[in-house]
């Protein structure tokens, strides 16, 4: 075809250039159903992701969750006798494509949207919650996914770092820590109002708590971290997200810095680690969930494994921590809608999970959705403890050996 | 400040720094063979340093266009892999040059811009589908070495990199000024006809210069890949320190390009060291922001209120026609686009939306380039500002509506006034990278500190008029029919109101300055006046835009109007057809997240693969049909 002429040419070039980076593409997925003993109509769940996008990619939250929904299909009966459905959106971080999944997901009448990272929520959220269909994220990352009445948060994302400062300053003893941050407006705030905060409650000075930000797609890390650690200081706090943290932890063994390192939770992921090299050895990670390699003995650790080897694509190490998380929210979700003895709709999902008070979560610590679970004005957020986790030798141990709240520690006493 | 922490700091900005004097370099070299700026060369350095991560990881090569991966070994060394990494970035440079760069080499400066970011979106793309989005890191191809300094750990390879740039640009000093090939090369950047007519090949002189860029990239990108990691989001950005370092040697000197390079990496590492105690000036602005603003003054002393006399003939943009029934075009919009309205549903009419904002931004640039013969790489920033400016006024003043988004368009077109004082004394290329750099200004200080973190959102007040909600959002889905009829009558008159500049004197005006500078100024057009009333029309325009924006998402964040999506609007508008209001229409139809992008994702279901197709449009439309898909006939006169 000759681009440059004629009617086809005109009509054909602006359709094939429309088709440009965003959109948002679905893809039904009725699974190998071929296990399944639910004979009743379809329970349709929304899964709205992130892959493949130039800002970032969890297909592991996904296949986690689809793992799960395949073992609750075929062995537990799915639904109260329903097989669940999954109606798959992958954003591409756009608001424009997050809208897109929104609208497909009201189109669809789906009874939930599960998360999933959606950097564009700030788009989505308002169009869901409009239509009165809740959401139930993994992976808060912007304001709406703690601020937005009727999406309901299960694991507290980057505020877990204010249990990591607790941690910080009770267990390890830190007297002088550095807080390194992300320069963007949620590291900064993060950072400001929720660690520093945390740390003077916790008997730290002023002068003992310095701040140092970084742009987390800065060309190099090293100087910004070689000023944080300037004074020799007990710990570093690090608010950065995933990708950052490996090139941190190189930059703290070329640097040899000797502070004990605290990381966000999604930084303990097998691939950052590993590219961490000898500067991960020691690095602590907050989880929301049990550590699957920290708790091999515990029931739904080993549960999850099983089945995640059994019904996963094969191809994710079950030690990924998203791979376990998506499985685990698909859990939480089916074991708080399986006593349901009103019709499965989309006002019903979101009044059991409103009503939800010490709700046991799959592999994770009980949650409440009262609204009270973060700092003031997280009205989406459900649950905000964590445990922390050591990694040594390759291996991950567990800490602080219970869970500790990023709530309480931000909105306690001082 | 002791000693030993100065010099902690000026080694670990030496490797960055070093990387960004190489790519100035690079960028000069590119320059050199066609007189493009290479808006891709941050991308163009990433994929040959995936190449050699893959070979060192996995002992695969992978190539664009080929399906599949071709194991070379087990293990492949670190010499082996950048030896083939090198082939593979001469190849890539060498296939851009012939493909993109040398069939615009008379088109506008713009075709080379959007030109370059079709390949960007190309590369990006080939790289996320054949690698992945996941950061990879990359074994150091240098020596790990560290020394002490004052008790202070320093990595040496920061120190390697630099003796490194030091044998490139004496290299490069060597064959500019010995040889008769850097010889001729020089006297292609001035004049491609007098070379051959002296019997040397510009293309052929293009073509080592763009390819040896290439290299020069992809050898710097693998380099760098240790400390910086890898991903296909990050690289492309290397562009912008390179920029300042190219531009500081104005794109001609590579030594001052490589000193330049090198002094922004020391200085964004000392700045570190800075303690701030002022919340809205982060370190990214110190460290990014200032030498920009500092390039911008220099760049507009440098510059002249005219051209030069002896200035190379530009190349035209297409053809801005008056309308003759300018009241039945905005009519037949209107009806189109109300009846799409009321027709549509749920992600289409969501759709119909975004490309209704998407084409009023185009007009933004219909009237700014195709009218005036401006370049501007921030209408998303004119956008933002009024987005933006449109929460403060709902959610603080309580300013009712229309008078609310009318303020916000004001408070754009204040900035579009602003940020179009450089225009009066640079143009073409220059304009564009300054434009370019008072987005990234305005993005940094504005937008992300308007981004309040967790708590706030910045909300924008449903529109009501008389007691009627014009707001967006409904409980089946977005939008409402009542906001896709506002929105759509909004477009109709800008529409009209584009068409009656067009027909009226402040057109015409700004047609005599896109036609010939100097000779509209003797004929008595005040051209910084002109130029100026574009800036602010296009604004004013883009900042409706954007309050359309605001009102469709409803809450606002920094991601909502990046200097990025400014590009592809630029690119949309120009593949559309710049100059006219059905090219701002068709470049509505097809930006990201529009109808034909929406209709061809639910009927062709083309998934991972829509990116790489987008880009490959967008090279193709602008390297075969440089005026516009709407250009009616492949012409390059003027009216």
């Amino acid at each position: 075809m000759r681009l440059g002429g004629g009617v086809i040419g005109r009509l054909v070039l602006p359709v094939v250039a429309a088709v440009v980076v965003a959109g948002c593409t679905s893809a039904r997925d009725d699974g190998d159903e071929s296990r399944d003993r639910p004979s009743g109509p379809p329970v349709v769940v929304g899964f709205i992701n992130t892959e493949g996008a130039p800002l970032g990619s969890i297909p592991e939250l996904r296949i986690g969750s689809d793992a799960a929904r395949k073992y609750i299909n075929a062995e537990l009966d799915g639904l109260n006798g329903r097989p669940i459905e999954f109606e798959v959106c992958i954003t591409d971080s756009s608001p424009e494509s997050s809208t897109g999944c929104a609208n497909r997901m009201v189109e669809r009448g789906v009874v939930a949207v599960l998360g999933g990272v959606d950097l564009g929520s700030a788009a989505s959220l308002p169009i869901l919650t409009a239509a009165g269909i809740p959401y139930i994220g993994t992976t808060p990352l912007l304001p709406a996914d703690f601020t937005t009445d009727g999406a309901f948060t299960l694991d507290p994302g980057g505020l877990g770092i204010a249990a990591s400062a607790t941690f910080a300053a009770d267990e390890l003893g830190a007297r002088r820590v550095a807080v390194f941050h992300d320069d963007s407006p949620q590291g900064r705030q993060l950072a400001e109002a929720f660690v520093r905060p945390v740390l003077l409650k916790h008997g730290l000075s002023q002068s003992g708590v310095t701040l140092v930000a970084e742009r987390a797609d800065a060309a190099d890390v090293a100087p910004a971290l070689a000023a944080a650690t300037r004074g020799n200081p007990d710990a570093v706090i690090v608010v950065f997200p995933p990708p950052a943290c490996s090139r941190i932890m190189q930059a703290k063994a070329a640097l040899g810095v000797d502070a004990d390192m605290l990381y966000i939770g999604r930084c303990a992921a097998p691939g950052i680690v590993a590219a961490g090299g000898a500067g991960a050895d020691g690095a602590y990670f907050f989880s929301s969930i049990l550590n699957p390699s920290a708790h091999p003995d515990d029931e739904e650790v080993a549960l999850y494994a099983d089945k995640v080897e059994e019904y996963g694509d094969g191809e994710v190490d079950a030690g990924s921590y998203d791979l376990a998380r998506g499985f685990a929210v698909t859990m939480t979700f089916h074991r708080r809608l399986r006593s349901m003895a009103t019709e499965i709709a989309p006002a019903s999902v979101a009044d059991a999970f409103r009503t939800a008070v010490d709700v046991p979560s799959f592999m994770g610590h009980p949650f409440t959705c009262d609204g009270r679970q973060g700092a003031p004005g997280f009205v989406s957020l459900c649950n905000s403890r964590v445990r922390i986790y050591q990694l040594k030798d390759g291996r991950h141990r567990d800490a602080s050996g219970e869970w500790i709240s990023a709530g309480a520690a931000i909105a306690g006493p001082g | 400040m002791n000693v030993a922490d100065t010099v902690v700091h000026l080694v670990l900005g030496l490797g960055p720094g070093a990387v960004y004097g190489a790519l100035g370099l690079g960028l000069v070299l590119t320059y050199r063979g066609t007189g493009v700026v290479n808006l891709a060369y941050g991308a163009m350095a990433m994929y040959p340093t995936y190449v050699f991560a893959e070979l060192r990881h996995s002992g695969n090569l992978v190539l664009p266009g080929i399906p599949g991966t071709h194991h070379l070994a087990d293990d492949v060394g670190a010499a082996t892999a950048l030896g083939v990494t090198m082939l593979v970035a001469a190849a890539l440079g060498l296939c851009t040059y012939v493909v993109v760069a040398r069939p615009l080499h008379r088109s506008p400066p713009l075709a080379g811009v959007v030109a370059a970011v079709g390949v960007m979106i190309v590369l990006q793309a080939v790289v996320t589908l054949r690698f992945g989005t996941d950061p990879r890191t990359v074994a150091p191809v240098l020596p790990v070495h560290t020394f002490v300094v004052g008790g202070r750990t320093v990595p040496a390879d920061r120190l390697y990199l630099v003796a490194l740039l030091v044998v490139l640009l004496t290299a490069t000093t060597i064959v500019y000024r010995r040889t008769r090939f850097g010889l001729a090369s020089l006297a292609a950047t001035e004049s491609a006809i007098d070379v051959e007519l002296l019997g040397r090949s510009a293309a052929r002189l293009g073509a080592v210069n763009w390819t040896a860029g290439a290299m020069t990239a992809g050898l710097f990108g693998v380099l760098l890949a240790p400390i910086a990691g890898l991903s296909p989001s990050g690289y492309p950005l290397l562009v912008v320190p390179a920029l300042v370092a190219a531009l500081a040697g104005r794109l001609l000197s590579p030594s001052i390009a490589v000193v330049a390079g090198a002094a922004l990496g020391v200085f964004q590492s000392q700045a570190t060291r800075v303690p701030l105690d002022v919340s809205w000036l982060g370190p990214q602005t110190i460290r990014t922001v200032l030498p920009f603003v500092a390039l911008v003054g220099i760049l507009m002393l440098r510059g002249s209120p005219t051209p030069p006399r002896d200035a190379r003939p530009a190349a035209r943009l297409p053809a801005a026609r008056t309308v003759s029934h300018p009241v039945r075009v905005a009519a037949a919009v209107l009806v189109a686009g109300a009846a799409a309205t009321v027709a549509l549903q749920g992600a289409y009419r969501a759709a119909l939306v975004v490309t209704v904002v998407a084409a009023t931004l185009c007009l933004s640039l219909v009237v700014l380039t195709g009218l005036a013969g401006q370049v501007s790489l921030a209408q998303m920033s004119f956008a933002g500002v009024a987005g933006f400016g449109l929460s403060s006024i709902t959610s603080r003043w309580d300013v009712p509506f229309p008078l609310s988004p009318v303020a916000a368009a004001l408070a754009a077109a204040a900035v579009g006034l602003i940020i179009g004082l450089p225009a009066i004394r640079a143009r073409g290329m220059t304009l564009a990278i300054l434009t370019f750099g008072a987005a990234l200004a305005i993005e940094e200080l504005v937008f992300r500190n308007l981004s309040r973190g967790f708590v706030a959102t910045n909300e924008v007040a449903r529109p009501t008029v008389l007691g009627v909600d014009l707001g967006a959002t409904s409980t089946r889905g977005t939008p409402r029919v009542a906001f896709g009829l506002f929105a759509v009558t909004v477009l109709a008159g800008v529409a009209l109101g584009v068409m009656r500049l067009r027909a009226g004197d402040v057109g015409r005006r700004m047609l005599a300055i896109r036609s010939n500078e100097r000779a509209a100024a003797a004929c008595g057009v005040n051209v910084a006046t002109t130029k100026l009333q574009a800036f602010v029309l296009s604004a004013f325009i883009a900042g409706v835009a954007g309050t359309l924006a605001g009102y469709q998402q409803g809450a606002l964040s920094d991601q909502s109007f990046s200097t990025s999506r400014s590009l592809v609007v630029l690119a949309v508008a120009y593949v559309g057809g710049i100059a006219s209001v059905p090219g701002a229409v068709v470049g509505g139809l097809v930006i990201p997240g529009g109808l034909v992008s929406t209709v061809a994702d639910h009927a062709l279901d083309l998934g991972r693969y829509e990116t790489l197709f987008a880009g490959l449009a967008v090279v193709a439309a602008t390297v075969r049909r440089p005026e516009g898909v709407v250009s009616p006939l492949r012409r390059r006169t003027p009216t």
